[in-house]
This record gives C-alpha cells, structure tokens and sequence, in this order.
C-alpha cells in the first residue's frame, strides 16, 4: 500500500468523499485507487496477480473516474483486491497501468461507482489534489 | 447558498429564485419548514438543486422533496421534470442505483399473535435473505435469463415460481417497462449483476418487519389492506451491481457527446444529451432493463421474505400469503404527460430519491387503489416509523405527482460511526423491543436513527404541502442490513 497521508476522507451527508493528492498526476491516481481499495476491503492473503488496465476518455479528469470505476467493476466481477499499481503510460486521453493484488479475503464496503462530482484536478504547491465522491 | 437566497412561498414550500444562479432556466422550489430548510442548507443540497434547474428542457420548476440531502449531481430527494420533445435525460441525475425502491408487503397477522417468535423470524430473514457486502445471491443468470429479466422485470420471477400474478399487479408498471433493447447494456453490466438477483445489497438497503400502530384514514387503509396491530414487511432494494454499471457506462459515454450538441452543466455528473438522440434513446433503453432488472429483484427477495416467514410461523400462519401492497421506484427517469402553460405536454420525470405519488383516478394506479390514491411507501430508520401516504390529486400541479422517498440522511456515514457503536445500537434497539442484525457493525452504525432525519416532520410536509397523505404509520420490530 501506499502511504495513507495521500488521502483523507471528508464529510458527505449521504456518500463517501475523500481528498486525494499525489506529487505528480500517476501518483494522484495511484493513491487514488489505493484509497478505494483501502475502503472496500481487507488486503488480499497473496499478491501474486497481475493485470493489464487500459482505459480511454475524452480528457484526464474523465479519465481519473473512469480508472476507478474500472478498478470497481474488476473488484466486483473477478473478486480480486489490488494493493499495488504501476501507470505504464498516462496521456491526455489513455491511461494503461499494471495493477497488482490478490484474490479478495474480506470485503467492508460496496462502492457502486466513482462520481465526476465537484471533479477537478487542482495544482498545489506539493503536486496535484483532487476530491472524488463515491456512491454507496 | 444561504437562507437569503431562498424566498418562502408559504409554509412549507421555498424557491431559489430564477436569476439566483446565471445558468438558471427555471427556479428551484423545496418542499420544507423551517427546520428541514436549516438541515438542507447544512449541507450542499440546496446548491446542488439549483444546478439541477440548468438541465436543458427542464419546466416549470427543478424539485427537492422534504427529505432532501446532499448528493451528487441532483440532490437526493430532487424531482427534474424536462420537456420530451426538447430536453434532455441525464444518467447522473437518475443515479447509480437505478430503480432502487421499496416494496411492502402486509400479512393477515396480528402482532401480539407472533411476538415470541420475531427474534427468529429476524435471524431466518438473515438466513434467507442474501444480504451483504459481495455476497451472490441464489440465482445465477445465463445470457437468456438475463435477457428475460431485463425484458420483463417481475414478470420473468412471477414466471419463474417467485411470486404470483397479484404481485406485479400491484407493482408500480406493473413490475416492468417497456423499451429495453439488448444491445443498449454493456457486457459488463450484465456480468456485473449475474449473481446477484435476489440480493438486498449493502448500504441503506433493508428488509423491516413492522407492525402498523397508526391509521390517519380508515377507508385508504382498508382498500390498502392494512389495519391497527397488523404484521407488515418492508422490502427496501434496487437493481444491484447491474445499475450501477449501467450508470458508469452511460454517464462516461455522454461525456463527449454533450459537448458535442453544445451543452453545458455546472456539474460533470449532470452530463445528459437530448432524449430524443441517439445517446439518449440508449441511455433511456438501457435505464429500463436495470429498471427491470430491480422488480426482478424486489420480486426474488419478497419470495425469500415469503419462505422465512413461512419457515417461522408456518403454524400460525398456514397457507395465508403476505400480499404485496405496492411496490415503488424511488431512482428513476419515468414519460409521463402534465399540463405545462395548459397544453397536455410529454415530460421525462427524473426521479433520484423521491417517490412517484399519482392521485385518485389515474389509470396507471392499480384499480383497487384508484378511487384512493397510489400508495406511496416512505421508509424512516430501524428505531422510529415509517409512513404509508397515498398521492393527491393536487400533486401533479405542486410536485409532478412526486413525494418524498424516506426520512433523508441528516448526518455522514463517518459522523455516525464516531457517535455510535454497533454493538450498542444492536442492544439499545433491543431494549426497545427492535431486534437488529446486520453483516457488520459499521454497516449498522452508518444507519443508525440519529443519522436520520425526524421521518415525522418530513411526513408532516409532505401531508400539509399537499404532494401525499397520511394512511398509516409502522413502527419497527426487526430489521435486517447488508
């Protein structure tokens, strides 16, 4: 895992919202779905399996959500949970990434999707930041 | 947004002015007293309405119904009416739980009949009812049965042995629209909900044993079925990991095509495109099987219902069946036709948190109902009540035939943890004499009644703004979470 200073959850009458930040865009979205897996369950017994992610949107905010969504739509079909990520290439519009984990030991919570609410990428002094709210 | 952006109509009913925000088509109205309208400006519900009043098409008013809270995109408890032949439909504004809803379902059993016996008719319901984080449920689809349910709904369970004709006949559309089409559902969406019809899901999902304690009026309650003492069971669910996937696509494949007709939102996650385009037909075509696809659902869990009630009281209850009251579609984008500036005009009703409330007369209502009124079911929390209402004839004027959908949230998932335990809540709930299990602790502090919102005082607008009213009131005796 990475380390758990790259996110913090924040308040949401009905939701799940953190901020999220990284030094560089690949570090935004490593930490990001990081955190979601953080929030979703227990680490995996082994971490011996890999897989190819690739995914394409019109532009690197959609591209973010569209990351996540993916990783939860693979958490849930091929019960598997990711602990480590490498990004491969990041582009205005692709993001290809290797994503590392095991079969799931213990799910703790459904997250139905990552929303493009409030959705914006923010430069700090530090990198970038962000805030993704997720439906659950 | 502050309570001087609002201007107070009456009562219960505030507007965000039109020209409150530049991106206004219409203004944004709220059903609320004065205490709901503090809460909502607590959070960023009342923002979030008036984003909502941008969508192109939208008429008249973008709503809030009284249990209004913070969202994404449209607040939860918001109502968009938009113009058929020149507006839009939204993804995000239908939400990821795409005909989430409640069925109840009402026994001929008095209470003090069964009492002894509700601690196990809880720990069967758990039994019998897959419920939890991940879990599958008993009913694996293969392509073919999937294509049945999102063509059918609950009719492709009726047919299947789970259930009976009466209840898709007092199902909202009768537990299935039409206007699915196969290639509209992306693989994975299908894949995703495969194994998981006939499971209640975690979250603020819930199946309630209650028992009804008040009747506001005796006629509407006896054409629902429902009297003083009686065993009644809630059944709160949605079309599981298939709508949500469903959303993702359609709210990812709109991102380009909106721009390219030239709209602009002031929330990504209120993408849309004209309903009558390509993009929205699909989206439209695709809201409709996973629309289907929770009938389904909510007809497999009323069946597990029916067999853990059976299992427990088989002796006192013989072959006597639990009938289904109604069954409600609470996220939902739904055609239906108002009076807008006097001419009978096609609207899209986009529905995230709230309850269609059709008055007396319409034929959509089963016939049973319609001298009185659509039930509408608004589910409060595991330690209070919860409200039968019928809808009004006056509700397609104030709300476009909308009510609310539940209590509300009033305080986060996060906020509650740090207030409540689990385990407490479990005893506590007990001393009151509600037996509570869920799959985890935390699942069952983030529901805890204080998150709530008083369901009393949302229920009291609702009946004086005139949108539904009053039939009966259930408290709880036993609930089950994901």
């Amino acid at each position: 895992m990475d380390s758990p200073n790259s996110y913090e959850r924040i308040e949401h009458t009905a939701d799940l919202a953190i901020r999220v930040w990284g030094p560089d865009l690949p570090a935004l979205f490593i930490n990001a779905a990081s955190a979601l897996f953080e929030m979703m369950s227990r680490p995996p017994l082994e971490d011996d399996l890999a897989r190819e992610v690739v995914v394409e949107a019109p532009d690197s905010e959609a591209l973010f959500v569209d990351w996540l969504n993916h990783l939860i739509y693979l958490h849930e079909v091929e019960h598997e949970t990711y602990t480590r990520f490498a990004i491969v290439e990041l582009t205005i519009d692709t993001l290809r990434a290797m994503v590392y984990g095991g079969k799931t030991l213990q799910k703790t919570k459904t997250i139905k999707a990552a929303t493009y609410h409030d959705l914006a990428f923010h430069q700090t002094a530090d990198g970038y930041e962000t805030v993704v709210v997720f439906d659950v | 947004m502050n309570k001087t952006d609002l201007q107070r109509i009456n009562a219960n009913t505030y507007e965000v002015p039109l020209g409150t925000r530049e991106f206004m088509r219409v203004p944004g109205r709220l059903y609320a007293d004065e205490q709901i309208l503090e809460s909502a400006l607590g959070d960023r519900a009342i923002e979030q309405l008036t984003n909502t009043t941008a969508l192109p098409g939208v008429t008249k008013w973008a709503l809030a119904m009284p249990d209004v809270h913070q969202g994404y995109g449209p607040p939860i408890g918001g109502v968009v009416p938009i113009e058929e032949a020149n507006g839009v439909i939204s993804p995000g504004a239908t939400g990821y739980d795409i005909n989430c809803g409640v069925r109840l379902l009402r026994s001929e059993l008095e209470v003090d009949a069964v009492r002894p016996f509700l601690e196990e008719l809880v720990n069967a319901l758990f039994r019998f009812v897959p419920s939890g984080v991940g879990k599958g449920g008993a009913v694996r689809l293969d392509l073919a049965q999937m294509d049945g349910v999102l063509r059918k709904g609950a009719a492709w369970a009726v047919a299947q042995d789970f259930g009976t004709e009466e209840d898709t006949a007092f199902t909202e559309e009768g537990g299935s629209m039409d206007g699915y089409t196969p290639e509209a559902i992306s693989n994975e969406a299908k894949r995703r909900g495969d194994d998981q019809l006939g499971t209640l899901g975690s979250g603020n999902h819930f199946i309630e044993v209650g028992e009804v304690t008040e009747i506001y009026d005796a006629a509407t309650a006896t054409a629902f079925g429902l009297f003083p003492g009686q065993l009644v069971v809630w059944i709160h669910s949605g079309s599981r990991g298939l709508g949500h996937q469903v959303c993702t696509d359609y709210v990812k494949r709109f991102q380009q095509p909106m721009r390219d007709y030239g709209i602009v939102v002031p929330d990504r996650e209120l993408v849309c495109a004209p309903f009558a385009s390509p993009e929205g037909q699909a989206y439209y075509a695709a809201m409709v099987g996973a629309a289907n696809y929770a009938w389904a659902n909510r007809q497999l869990l009323a069946h597990r219902v029916r067999e853990a009630v059976l299992h427990v009281l088989k002796a006192r209850i013989g072959s006597r069946a639990l009938h289904t009251v109604y069954d409600v579609a609470h996220n939902i984008v739904k055609r239906e036709e108002y009076s807008v500036d006097g001419k009978p005009t096609p609207l899209i009703i986009h529905r995230k948190g709230a309850t269609r409330a059709f008055g007396p007369g319409n034929p959509a209502i089963p016939a049973d109902y319609r001298d009185v009124g659509q039930p509408v079911l608004v589910p409060g929390n595991m330690g209070t009540a919860s409200y039968v209402l019928a809808g009004t004839a006056q509700s397609a004027e104030l709300s476009f035939s909308s009510a609310c959908h539940g209590a509300g949230r009033a305080m986060s998932r996060s906020a509650a943890i740090k207030q409540v335990r689990g385990q407490e809540l479990q005893e506590r709930l007990r001393k009151q004499g509600i037996f509570v299990k869920g799959e985890s602790w935390e699942g069952l502090a983030e529901e805890a009644p204080e998150a709530y919102k008083d369901v009393d005082r949302v229920v009291k607008v609702v009946h004086e703004a005139g949108i539904a009213r009053k039939v009966a009131k259930t408290v709880p005796l036993g609930v089950i979470k994901g």
